[in-house]
């Protein structure tokens, strides 16, 4: 298991960093965030071997790591739940009025239209990567953006780029 | 005039310190691994004593079940479902599980009565009931949480009020027990992490202790205790129903494991 122990460890050291903050702008607290990766990452690791040979062994990673989120909002009595006080406030940096408004807005939407918005503009994916991914067409997710961008800027002044 | 991407990125800056800790991921998985090999090399005979220990265990009687303290018209009527389906389904390239030691409805059975017996012992003065189904004894359920194999809920209501007892063995801890700020191991080489976590919502304060039990045998157990209840998530108490010393106390119930 060695050899591929080293390659899974190269592979995810470079992508940790991205992984968790993708986890975070899901479920909004760094604690689960770090639950969602450490999911990811275990099965991950269980399929390596196979992941590794793969095209794209990102995409298998985001489509754990969305699973595991949105399983983790399945269990009803956490549906609603505490946000941890999160340690992670006491370290805002520059703008923390928008960093935490930002979030408030990601929550209030429903998690398909949150995740649409996240892995397309923040992981950057094309419509068809981002439909691919959640397993819906490509018309789910241009509809889907379209409805998160109305509910975002019904109360928010924003832009994206490309439009 | 924002960008959204920016907005994304700043609101993602400056994480805190990671909490997982790769290279117990890592040996946790290498035992994971040797357990698989073994369990698939004596699956057979496995199989064969577990439904043998099962049937046993199936003819125990269920108990009583908690009397429902849910001020609703119909006593019976669940004031929690599970989602539809559809709306929360998975992506489908997903990597299967590893097959289970012990038929799942056995499984269900055996640890729902231990669950039961537990909660019991170690909360005489509460009474619970199960959200789903409030006259039937609590029991586990299967598929509804991915990272641990059964699940199961209390509505839990004593002198304090009203609160909720969440627990799910498996046999994959999402993150290592001996990962959390706060563990222990145990004299028998079970491993204890334990955390309480405070938070507001809605502007009430929420409050939860969470336990999570890693067995030597390789059962992963973990418990929460909330000081609120679905459907409208009342707060009627300052603290969970359970201390965290109670969770670990309902969690090392010798026959709550996946290896019996």
């Amino acid at each position: 298991l060695a050899p591929d122990e080293a390659g899974f460890r190269e592979f995810v050291s470079i992508r940790l960093d991205g992984l968790r903050r993708t986890a975070y702008l899901l479920c909004a607290d760094w604690h689960t965030a770090d639950d969602l990766v450490s999911v990811a990452l275990v099965k991950l690791l269980r399929h390596w071997r196979r992941v590794s040979s793969m095209d794209n062994p990102d995409a298998y990673v985001r489509r754990i790591l969305l699973r595991a989120w949105l399983d983790e909002r399945r269990r009803p009595w956490r549906r609603e739940h505490a946000t941890a006080l999160p340690p992670e406030t006491a370290a805002a940096r520059d703008d923390p009025e928008s960093r935490l408004e930002i979030m408030d807005r990601l929550a209030d939407l429903p998690p398909r239209r949150r995740a649409v918005l996240v892995l397309r503009f923040f992981c950057d994916l094309s419509v068809a990567e981002t439909a691919t991914l959640l397993g819906v067409s490509e018309g789910t997710v241009k509809s889907q953006t379209a409805r998160a961008l109305d509910t975002l800027r019904s109360s928010w002044d924003i832009t994206v780029l490309g439009e | 005039m924002m960008e959204l991407s920016d907005l994304l990125r700043n609101a993602a800056s400056d994480p805190p310190p990671t909490s997982i800790d790769m290279e117990r991921l890592i040996a946790g998985e290498r035992v994971s691994a040797v357990r698989r090999r073994w369990l698939a090399g004596g699956g057979a005979m496995v199989l064969v004593v577990a439904v043998t220990v099962g049937v046993t265990v199936a003819a125990r009687p269920l108990g009583d079940a908690s009397g429902p303290t849910v001020p609703s018209a119909d006593p019976c009527a669940p004031y929690l479902t599970f989602p539809a389906g559809p709306g929360t389904a998975a992506p489908t390239d997903t990597p299967a599980e590893p097959a289970p030691t012990e038929p799942e409805d056995v499984a269900l059975v055996r640890l729902s009565a231990a669950l039961r017996d537990a909660l019991a012992a170690t909360l005489p003065d509460a009474q619970f009931v199960d959200p789903f189904s409030p006259c039937e004894p609590l029991r586990f359920r299967s598929g509804v949480v991915d990272s641990f194999r059964y699940y199961a809920v209390a509505g839990v209501t004593d002198a304090d009020g009203f609160g909720g007892i969440e627990v799910m063995v498996g046999d994959q801890p999402t993150n290592p027990a001996g990962s959390w700020p706060e563990h222990t191991t145990l004299d028998d080489g079970t491993t204890v992490g334990w955390s309480a976590v405070e938070g507001t919502r809605h502007g009430a304060d929420v409050r939860q202790h969470q336990v999570l039990i890693e067995r030597p045998d390789g059962t992963a157990i973990m418990l929460i205790a909330s000081n609120y209840r679905p459907p409208n998530y009342e707060i009627t108490r300052q603290v969970p129903p359970a201390t965290v010393e109670q969770l670990i106390a309902i969690g090392t119930e010798p026959d709550l494991t996946l290896y019996p």
